[in-house]
């Protein structure tokens, strides 16, 4: 039984530490991730604009012996990912305040060819179905 | 009544910079997802706050890639349901063959 005990005790513990640095890194991505810390050369200074995605969990189970000679076990596992793009680049001189956009054309032509690839697997395999 | 306040949506004011007495204050919206054992944090640049000679001007910071990409799963998802339609309707009229 005490044994028992101890290790729910410990489960719980590590529920409790993993919960809290889930709330660090979840708070950490909530601000001041996006901007970046300004880079100065001459007279401008440079800050670039990102968007930011965090996500992670964490999950466990634990499980009572059936029989009195075996013993108790638990165990946990949790990840996490992280995803970063830059969006625009900010720049500030003599001249005022410039926002420029960023594309990105790596990102744009993957989706493209994916949902071209999609359309033409399915339209093939309709196709075929119909005996065209 | 326990309140469910799993999706959170903020918008969030970063740091003020100051160069050339022009100040520019970053802007960004924060979407948080927490669930009992994990969470998303969707976190976007939306634009900033620039003062200068007392006046205050909003430049929105636009992101054309995103839009694109949502094009792209729009259309994606549109041609999916249509593809599904045209199944159905070919399964019943019998036109499949063996």
């Amino acid at each position: 039984m005490t044994q028992e005990t101890d290790v729910f005790d410990r489960i719980s513990e590590e529920q409790a530490k993993n919960r809290h640095m889930l709330e660090k890194l979840l708070s950490f991505a909530e601000s001041g991730s996006v901007y970046s810390e300004p880079v100065t050369r001459g007279d401008y200074a440079v800050i670039t604009a990102s968007e930011v995605t965090v996500g992670m969990a964490v999950g466990y189970g634990m499980g009572e012996a059936e029989a009195e000679d075996d013993g108790d076990g638990g165990g946990g596992g949790g990840g996490g990912g992280a995803y970063g793009r830059p969006v625009a680049v900010v720049s500030i001189g003599p001249d005022g305040v410039q926002v420029k956009e960023v594309v990105d054309p790596t990102k744009i032509a993957l989706a493209l060819f994916t949902t071209i690839g999609a359309m033409f697997l399915m339209l093939r395999q309709i196709f075929k179905a119909v005996g065209v | 009544m326990i309140k469910f306040n799993a999706i959170q949506r903020q918008t969030v004011s970063g740091a003020p910079l100051t160069h050339h007495n022009i100040t520019v204050t970053p802007q960004s919206e924060v979407v948080t997802l927490k669930l009992p054992y994990g969470g998303v944090v969707w976190n976007r640049p939306t634009g900033i706050l620039i003062e200068q000679d007392s006046k205050v001007e909003t430049i929105s910071i636009a992101d054309p890639t995103r839009w694109i990409l949502i094009a792209a799963r729009v259309l994606s998802t549109l041609f999916m349901l249509i593809t599904i339609d045209l199944t159905i309707r070919i399964f019943l009229q019998g036109g499949f063959q063996r």
